[in-house]
């Protein structure tokens, strides 16, 4: 990872326009240690010519998409704002969060503050990419952080804190996260969805890897639109990103 | 793509390659095997195939210029902006004009083809019920307007899907009845002269069944949201050209091979549903019937919102005026345009002949299409900064000037009541000019 303290990481929200959905002042606040590149998007069916659309309702729609930046700006956040007219938004988010090389896409949902972080996970692959997530998301230094590991298959309790957990934990640290404020759960369940559900129901915020399920696939509502519609919390996804990544470290590598 | 916009809001492009080779087959595939056979092999006999390949021949002599313009200006708007770029304003606005009328035309006609295979579906399912043709289309058109201006569901997915199942049924059916044709099958063959009525019909019947080739150019009006053009648009407007061309001849071929010409001609519009029954019972029948009605369905369709999108360059331009391009809030579709279009539709669908119809829609894009290639000749002799075309047209200057040449030729193999239609249609066009938009100059091509 390239973080330096200049950079933090990056979340990509999305803004339905010209009626965007409201943004609750909890959920500003909470992703306000973030760059937050907010992207602005107008529907347009196919009848009508984006270009045509963006002639009528451009002014418009780049009014509200300011009013919304400036909200992220006053809490602190650094801003970068994209308005697209588009015919298929959920090509249009997967290309924005890939051009500006966002960490995480934000799903959101009712939050009052940031005191626990739901952060589920499935194996040790992409905590890499959450740990620096997780740790500038809570930079105030308050907030619990869970980490839960669904078991699978006839795995054992042991061996999930020993392969999953415990080296989990130590990336945590080591991204800045207090090793007192981590808390190491695994659970066997039938359906990891369920026990995801069941224990974002204690927290505030959820953090989910990409590796699988893809922003794509949460946007869309294939498998953990179980998740999306049950859980009560936002839900951010930290991207895989592999690609992007390796062409800036070769990048900053010459 | 090198284009980060100076203005920071932007248009995603969407369309891949299927989507924009479904539009441009979609467009096409509705008239040349449901409505036209019959009418075809009724004036030309089995030499109706040539009429359809003269027809295929053209319309790559004017994909290729085509090509190379539309990745030069990879932008909505097709013929009209290459032609008011590289020719002028007065040119431009007639093809413009002469472009969303020829699409209105064409989709009547369509709507016109759908009514006799509705029509069709009522007799064989035998109900004795007296629905006028006319009707039926006129009703159609209706509704299809109507959803165009509430719609607000991508049919782009549906579209596919149509195209995908009539290639499928098509590819069937062709392939069985190829075999059949050749006598694979031992079937005693209808011997048949080959040009029973001689040769002059074959161009008058070229003119006619044109219209089945009027897709392609459609693709280029959404260049502007097509991705990774300079691969896409070359690709797709030939290679829809090339496949709706093949099945047109093939069509004829077994058409004519297993029916003959003279019963063809009886059978009319819906003469495919008949050689389908020929094919396979009526099995055969249903399929083709259903074939028909998605065919000319999504033909009239595709031909609607061509035909809005396509008075939206002009009103860009100033050459209309700017209440047509308004979007309604609700449904955020271009409702002016979409009613005009569609109430225009509608009267046509009243008149009602379905050859005239066609020629004239085909005569209007055939005006365009020359001056396509006229376009390209104009660029290539004094390109303009910023052309800088990514597919360039092989056979440079042949291939335009013969594109011009068939193009603007065509025109007199057709009958003199459309030629009359179309070329008062051009001049009013030309006088729209004259009186409402004399004083706007367009930008140049470098955006």
């Amino acid at each position: 990872m390239m973080d330096s303290p200049s950079a933090p990481s990056s979340i990509l929200v999305d803004l339905e326009l010209p009626e965007p959905a409201p943004l609750p002042s909890a959920l500003v606040r909470v992703l306000s240690s973030l760059r937050v590149v907010l992207l602005g998007w107008f529907s347009v069916p196919e009848q009508t010519s984006p270009a045509q659309a963006r002639g009528q309702f451009g002014a418009e729609a780049e009014d509200m998409l300011d009013a919304a930046a400036r909200r992220f700006e006053e809490a602190g956040a650094e801003v970068t704002t994209r308005l697209v007219f588009t015919g298929d938004e959920l090509d249009t988010i997967s290309r924005v969060s890939v051009e500006e090389s966002c960490d995480a896409v934000l799903i959101p949902g009712p939050v009052e503050q940031l005191r626990r972080v739901l952060v589920p996970l499935r194996g040790i692959q992409n905590v890499r990419e959450i740990a620096p997530f997780v740790a500038d998301l809570c930079q105030d230094g308050t907030a619990r952080v869970t980490l839960l590991h669904v078991l699978e298959g006839d795995e054992t309790t042991a061996a999930s804190r020993e392969d999953v957990l415990e080296p989990a934990a130590e990336m945590m640290r080591s991204a800045g996260i207090k090793a007192g404020l981590l808390e190491l759960n695994s659970v066997a369940a039938d359906s990891p969805a369920d026990a995801i559900v069941e224990w974002a129901g204690e927290h505030d915020l959820a953090v989910l890897g990409e590796t699988e399920p893809s922003v794509r696939e949460v946007l869309f509502g294939t498998m953990p639109e179980q998740i999306v519609e049950a859980v009560n919390v936002p839900i951010i996804v930290v991207r895989h990103g592999e690609e992007a990544e390796i062409a800036e470290r070769t990048t900053q590598a010459d | 793509m090198p284009e980060p916009p100076a203005n920071q809001d932007e248009l995603e492009r969407t369309l891949g390659l299927v989507p924009a080779l479904a539009i441009g087959t979609g467009t096409m595939v509705g008239a040349g095997i449901f409505v036209f056979p019959g009418l075809a092999a009724g004036r030309a006999g089995p030499a109706a195939m040539l009429s359809f390949a003269i027809g295929a021949v053209i319309a790559l002599l004017v994909a290729l210029p085509t090509s190379e313009l539309a990745t030069a200006m990879p932008e909505s708007g097709g013929g009209y902006f290459f032609v008011s770029r590289a020719l002028g304003t007065l040119l431009g606005c007639m093809v413009g004009i002469g472009q969303w009328l020829g699409l209105i035309f064409a989709s009547a006609f369509y709507l016109i083809g759908f009514g006799h295979y509705l029509s069709d579906l009522v007799r064989e399912l035998g109900i004795n019920l007296p629905l006028p043709v006319v009707g039926l289309a006129f009703g159609m058109g209706i509704l299809l307007t109507g959803v165009s201006v509430t719609g607000t569901e991508n049919t782009g997915d549906l579209q596919n899907w149509i195209v995908g199942s009539l290639l499928a049924i098509l590819a069937g059916f062709l392939g069985h009845g190829g075999l059949d044709a050749l006598g694979i099958f031992g079937r005693s063959q209808t011997p048949e002269a080959f040009f029973p009525y001689g040769t002059m019909p074959v161009f008058t019947t070229a003119a006619l069944v044109f219209t089945s080739y009027l897709g392609f150019v459609q693709i280029a009006t959404v260049a502007g949201e097509i991705k990774a053009p300079s691969r896409n648009l070359p690709r797709s407007m030939i290679g829809s050209v090339l496949l709706v061309g093949t099945l047109y001849v093939l069509t004829i071929f077994i058409s004519t091979s297993l029916l003959g010409s003279e019963p063809l001609a009886e059978m009319g519009e819906t003469a495919a549903v008949n050689v389908g029954r020929s094919i396979a019972g009526t099995f055969g029948a249903a399929a083709l019937l259903g074939g028909g009605l998605l065919a000319t369905l999504s033909s009239a369709n595709a031909s609607i919102l061509s035909a809005s999108r396509s008075i939206y360059a002009l009103s860009r331009d100033d050459l209309v005026p700017s209440q047509v391009e308004r979007i309604n809030r609700r449904y955020r579709t271009p409702h002016v345009a979409l009613l005009l279009t569609g109430g225009i539709i509608v009267a046509l669908i009243l008149f009602g002949r379905v050859e005239v119809l066609a020629e004239v829609a085909s005569l209007l894009h055939l005006f365009m299409y020359g001056l396509i290639c006229v376009a390209l000749l104009v660029l290539r002799q004094s390109p303009p900064d910023g052309y800088q075309p990514t597919f360039r047209c092989p056979g440079h200057p042949v291939v335009p000037v013969l594109g011009a040449l068939t193009s603007f030729g065509l025109v007199a193999f057709m009958n003199l009541l459309s030629i009359a239609i179309g070329g008062g249609i051009l001049l009013a066009t030309a006088g729209w000019y004259l009186f409402y938009a004399r004083a706007v100059t367009i930008s140049e091509i470098s955006s």
